[in-house]
This record gives structure tokens, C-alpha cells and sequence, in this order.
């Protein structure tokens, strides 16, 4: 690695409730969960399309929102996304299919069919300029989401990348254990700023990735545990080595406090 | 009228999942469209489909969508004409 990458800032939005730097916020009582998430929750002004989004888009909003506002460094004409989104545009594809059979074919949902409008919505509200990435390979989509956006840094695309991980099952994916059995039945959301500044922060956390293919199909790693882990190490402010297992490779994430 | 337009103010809100905005809150006389409601031109379409799914009813043209979707009162006006020519 040629120069130091940086935590920023962090969001996540799990079943337990919303975790940013100072912790976790529980649901209130009227909240299941993440797929109940409100606008005020995560955006301190009215937002007319917050509503309309489906549930994958409202929560890599959200998760984008709550760490946009917290990081001391936000570059929006150079910023990068990258997103892993494990279902792809699947729920959104069976929404529209349904309006399809209902004989009057929604344009909106239609226009929300792909994989990457998650980072349209993003980029648009937040004025977000820089490149992008969209990863949608199952459970190794959020790490592969860090690693495009730690190679975005490194070859100097841009100064920082806003990673958005998301695991999204609505209601309308009764198929979605036999279409895609390796998805997790979790709705969640990771947000990670990354900087090739060291941030105002302290500790900062520096952060290192490495990877490791194997030959042999592995199991998979839980998606979910693994960027929890992470953000359990940087609540606690202290050093971490987080390894995963998935389908084809291994992942380190090193996290080196700097005071 | 004022029946069909509160009706309309509803059923905008409902169609398009507009957060944070009530029936009250959209001004009957200003544009749909752009500056006023900021609506898009897929919420368009999609008002387009409420049009013909909730009222039986199309609109043939550009320059007539853009006479209907000018204001709340416009689209309202433009279904209670066409429901009328039907009967």
C-alpha cells in the first residue's frame, strides 16, 4: 500500500437499531426495524422522494446521510461511491414485475430496476460527483465494495470513497431463500468514508486491506458479523484484525489506531 | 371541484410515496412540475398511469400534458371535462 487510507466516518443500520460514532441508537417502539427506518432518523430536513425509495435505496441513503454528516471531510465534486448491494436489484425487479401483471406498469419502479440506483439517489441528493462502483455478487459484495473503493484511493481516482453496503429482503421476495440461497435474511446497512487524509479524529483509524484467493470454493462468511465486527473495533477504539471467508478468497481488514 | 382536488392532492401523495408533505401543504394553482411540488418526469409518467388506471383517462399529447400537469386545478379540471364527454 503506497499511501495511508483513513476512517472518516461509519453508519450501520441492523436489526438492533442505528450505530454511528457515539454508539448505538435503539428502534422506538413503533420500529421493527431497519425496513421501518424514518427520514428524521437520518436527515435533519424534509425530503420529499425519501418515501419513494425501495428499501434497498432508502437504506444505502440513510446509511450515506448519517455518514456524510458526521465525516470532517467531505469532498462531494471528487468524492467516490462504491457500493456492494448482495440482491442486486432483485425486490425491485419483482415490484415492477407485479405492476406488470397488474396491467399498469410503474415507471417509477421501472426506473429503479438496476442494481446501482442506490447510488444514483445518493449521488444526486448529496451532490456527489466523483466515481463509482456497483458490486451485486451476493454475500462477497460488500467487501468487494471495499476493496474497489480502497483501489480507487490508491490509484489516485479520487482523495475518498463513500462505501455503501446493503442487504435488503422486502416482502415481495417469497422466492428469494431458493433464487438466491446464500443472501442473508437480515435487512442492513453499512456506510464507510474512506480518506487518503488522516481525519480530525482521534484515534483515526488507519485501515489496510488485504486479500488472499484460494483455489477451492469456501463458505461464505456472514457479511453482516463481519463489518459488525469492524465497527465494534472502532466503538471500543482499538487496533483490530478482522478476517473473513468467502467464495473464492480471503479478507483482512487492519485497523491501526493513530492518535 | 374542491372535492376532486383534495381527492387528487391525496392520491398524488399516495402514488408517488411523497414523505413529509400533506394534502394541505400542495398549492391547488402552483405548477406540478419543476419549481412548486418539484416533481420529476417520472412522477409524471407515473400520474400519467393514475390518470388513465383511477380515471379512464389519457392524455394524447406533449402540449396537452403540459396544460394538465400545470397545477392541481389543471389536472382537475382536465378529468371532470374528459369524465364528462365520456358520459
Amino acid at each position: 500500500m503506497k499511501n495511508k487510507i483513513y476512517l472518516s466516518s461509519f453508519s450501520a443500520i441492523l436489526e438492533e437499531g442505528i450505530y454511528d460514532d457515539s454508539g448505538l441508537k435503539n428502534w422506538d417502539k413503533d420500529q421493527i426495524g431497519p425496513q421501518d427506518i424514518k427520514r428524521e432518523q437520518v436527515l435533519n430536513k424534509p425530503y420529499l422522494n425519501f418515501g419513494k425509495l425501495s428499501l434497498a435505496d432508502k437504506l444505502a441513503f440513510s446509511a450515506a446521510s448519517l455518514s456524510l454528516t458526521k465525516s470532517d471531510y467531505v469532498n462531494k465534486e471528487n468524492m467516490g461511491i462504491c457500493l456492494g448491494i448482495s440482491t442486486g436489484s432483485f425486490s425491485t425487479d419483482c415490484r415492477y414485475i407485479e405492476t406488470v401483471i397488474s396491467g399498469f406498469p410503474s415507471p417509477s419502479i421501472f426506473s429503479a430496476t438496476l442494481p446501482s440506483s442506490s447510488i444514483t439517489d445518493v449521488a444526486i441528493y448529496f451532490g456527489i460527483k466523483g466515481p463509482n462502483r456497483v458490486c451485486a455478487n451476493g454475500l462477497d459484495s460488500g467487501i468487494t465494495a471495499f476493496e474497489l473503493a480502497i483501489n480507487l484511493i490508491e490509484f489516485g481516482k479520487t482523495d475518498s470513497v463513500l462505501i455503501l453496503i446493503v442487504n435488503s429482503i422486502e416482502s415481495v421476495d417469497k422466492n428469494i431463500p431458493l433464487i438466491l440461497p446464500e443472501i442473508p435474511k437480515n435487512n442492513f446497512a453499512f456506510s464507510f468514508i474512506l480518506t487518503s487524509k488522516k481525519p480530525h479524529i482521534s484515534p483515526a483509524f488507519a485501515i489496510e486491506l488485504k486479500i488472499k484467493k484460494t483455489n477451492k470454493l469456501m463458505n461464505n462468511d456472514n457479511a453482516e458479523l463481519y463489518f459488525k465486527e469492524f465497527i465494534n473495533s472502532v466503538l471500543l477504539k482499538k487496533d483490530a484484525n478482522i478476517k473473513g471467508v468467502w467464495k473464492t478468497f480471503e479478507s483482512e481488514i487492519i485497523l491501526k489506531k493513530e492518535e | 371541484m374542491e372535492d376532486l382536488i383534495l381527492k387528487l392532492k391525496e392520491q398524488i401523495i399516495k402514488t408517488l410515496k411523497l414523505s413529509d408533505i400533506k394534502p394541505e401543504d400542495i398549492n391547488t394553482d402552483a405548477p406540478l412540475i419543476g419549481s412548486g411540488l418539484g416533481l420529476d418526469s417520472i412522477d409524471t409518467l407515473e400520474l400519467l398511469v393514475l390518470l388513465e388506471k383511477e380515471y379512464g383517462i389519457t392524455v394524447p399529447d406533449v402540449n396537452t400534458g403540459r396544460q394538465v400537469f400545470s397545477s392541481v386545478r389543471a389536472l382537475a379540471n382536465y378529468i371532470q371535462q374528459n369524465t364528462v364527454k365520456e358520459k
